[in-house]
């Protein structure tokens, strides 16, 4: 049955990509939804829920009968206090959505009361986390970024967060930068401050880090003409092109196939992120000779970097048809999908946090020659 | 990382500190059967590693609804299914329906579904509406609302609408509710990878 998930355990909702986004702002967060939302003690539990900038409504039965406006901006006025915020979000859970409130006059009331943009993202915990991501970053670019003019060597940062590839490659991916004497405008996902995401329009280049970015970076390029590029700096080869391209301002997508195939039969797959896996792709196929690499995820795939065979998953069954073939292949994905381990394949596991409950091992660090590092020790 | 074998014998690796006890259903306080957690994608962050550790021995399946299932009503069918499915292909000795906040915010009528379900299964089904919307809070605030189905004491139908049902809904006891973790996080302490209450 397509909705029933027997032996994997659920993925992270919407909401947890909100959350995770506002988490690493100067902005707050507001959820309507009947219970509050925590990370984990290995993130800090309860008390990580509370210092994450946002907070929920607790919406009760009665509300459904009154409304929960009142009760929202009586919780925003204690969020308020405890942040000081830049900057509002708001967005409802599963429950609350169907109640109907009006988010975007809850939005405009808190806008006027308290003098910060704020606005209303809408999602409401049926997706998975990087849908979260991506409207929360598309609707933060719309509140926020002012236009202004161009300066010839900035650039953005879209997309990527722990909830990704952890926060070692997060800050691993902000020092590549740094490194690379790229001059950071704004970092979108990662965590930047309001005055920085507001003067976003003066970058003259965008690099858009995982699929959840891509909405906001075509909105900038929409509104303010800022070409993106696409892609993750994982592993040496793939980190070189990506610096090329962004020296070069040219956001043509290229295919990681360009070396010739090998006839030695090693294939294999990877499952998740689809930037993430396409850097991973890159990187055995152009330093470790397998002739077939394929990349599956239950997220976002942008369909222009899908190669052929690369699937977009939508339920355990699919998984589970999806991996019954792969004998004899070599899988990079996360533990928690072994029960549908291929015969004879060899398993690598990639851990994360898009998966509940989160992972004991954490994902190893990528950046740069990182990716070919970890590759040479476990292949 | 620990090895086991599952309930259908097949290999898993399952994710273990060393310093994590491992628990098994009856740890949980978890009555005979599989439970069938049904919700949103959001709702599925309660109870997170507890819950995997059910799933990992095959006690506990997730069914994850959208807002069109809710809206146009095709969750009432999606349960049955999920019902069946589970009982023809595990044969449990008794079906324990989680639910949460938008079967009550629809008002849904679980007496009729767990009352069309045993008949069809038979077997015992249990529904326990574990929902924050009603004010339920598992660190002991109140008490879940359940028990339409206790098979064992008093059979599926009219022990909901029975004065014991409401004085311990309205006392905030856990009675009715198929597990109760209050009292194993009061001796134990709290589950790493919790991820929400």
């Amino acid at each position: 049955m397509k909705n029933l998930w027997r032996h994997i355990p659920p993925h992270r909702s919407d909401l947890f990509g909100f959350r995770e986004v506002i988490k690493n702002t100067d902005g707050v967060g507001l959820i309507d939804d009947s219970s509050q939302y925590h990370d984990g003690s290995m993130f800090g539990g309860r008390k990580g829920g509370r210092n994450s900038r946002s907070s929920s409504s607790e919406v009760r039965m009665e509300h459904v009968i009154s409304g929960s406006a009142e009760l929202l901006l009586q919780r925003f006025g204690s969020l308020g206090q405890e942040y000081d915020p830049a900057f509002a979000l708001v967005t409802h859970g599963p429950a609350a959505s169907m109640i109907g409130t009006d988010m975007d006059d809850i939005a405009r009331k808190i806008a006027q009361q308290y003098r910060i943009p704020a606005a209303f993202v809408n999602i409401n915990g049926h997706k998975t986390y990087d849908c979260g991501v991506e409207a929360t970053l598309a609707a933060m670019a719309r509140l926020l970024v002012k236009p202004a003019e161009r300066r010839a060597d900035e650039v953005n940062l879209i997309g990527g967060c722990r909830l990704d590839w952890g926060s070692e490659n997060c800050s691993a991916v902000m020092n590549w930068c740094r490194e690379r004497k790229l001059k950071v405008c704004s970092v979108w996902g990662m965590g930047d401050k309001k005055n920085n995401l507001e003067r976003a329009s003066e970058a003259a280049v965008s690099l858009v880090l995982t699929a959840s970015g891509l909405e906001t970076a075509k909105w900038l390029e929409q509104q303010f003409q800022i070409p993106y590029i696409t892609g993750v700096p994982f592993g040496k080869t793939q980190s070189e092109r990506l610096y090329h391209k962004i020296t070069s301002r040219n956001p043509a997508v290229e295919s990681c196939l360009e070396r010739a195939q090998s006839e030695n039969g090693r294939r294999a797959v990877i499952i998740g992120e689809q930037f993430m896996a396409n850097a991973f792709r890159t990187a055995l196929i152009n330093e470790y000779d397998f002739s077939e690499v394929r990349t599956a995820s239950f997220f976002a795939m942008d369909k222009a970097l899908m190669q052929p065979g690369d699937v977009k998953l939508k339920s355990e069954n699919q998984l589970k048809e999806f991996m019954e073939p792969l004998k004899n292949w070599t899988v990079f994905a996360p533990s928690l999908y072994q029960y549908y381990k291929p015969e004879q394949c060899r398993w690598i596991s990639l851990p994360g946090d898009a998966l509940l409950p989160p992972s004991d091992e954490k994902l190893p660090k990528l950046v740069e020659n990182g990716l070919d590092c970890w590759l040479a020790q476990v292949l | 990382m620990i090895d086991r074998n599952d309930r259908n014998g097949r290999h898993v690796q399952a994710e273990a500190a060393d310093n994590r006890q491992e628990r098994t259903a009856a740890d949980y306080g978890l009555l005979d059967g599989h439970i069938i957690y049904v919700g949103a994608l959001s709702c599925m962050r309660h109870r997170g590693q507890e819950f995997t550790q059910l799933q990992r021995e095959g006690r506990l399946s997730y069914l994850i609804l959208n807002e069109i299932d809710y809206i146009s009503g095709d969750y009432l069918e999606k349960i049955k299914d999920a019902a069946r499915e589970i009982a023809a292909e595990e044969h449990p000795s008794a079906l324990n329906l989680a639910v949460g906040c938008q079967g009550a915010l629809l008002s849904t009528d679980y007496r009729m579904l767990i009352g069309e379900l045993e008949k069809e299964l038979s077997i015992p089904v249990r529904i326990d509406e574990n929902c924050h919307l009603l004010g339920y809070d598992h660190h002991g605030r109140h008490g879940g609302r359940g028990e339409h189905g206790d098979w064992r004491n008093h059979g599926s139908r009219g022990d909901h609408d029975s004065h014991e049902y409401h004085r311990h809904h309205q006392e905030g006891t856990s009675k009715g509710r198929f597990f109760d973790l209050g009292g194993l996080r009061k001796n134990k302490g709290r589950q790493e990878g919790e991820t929400g209450r």
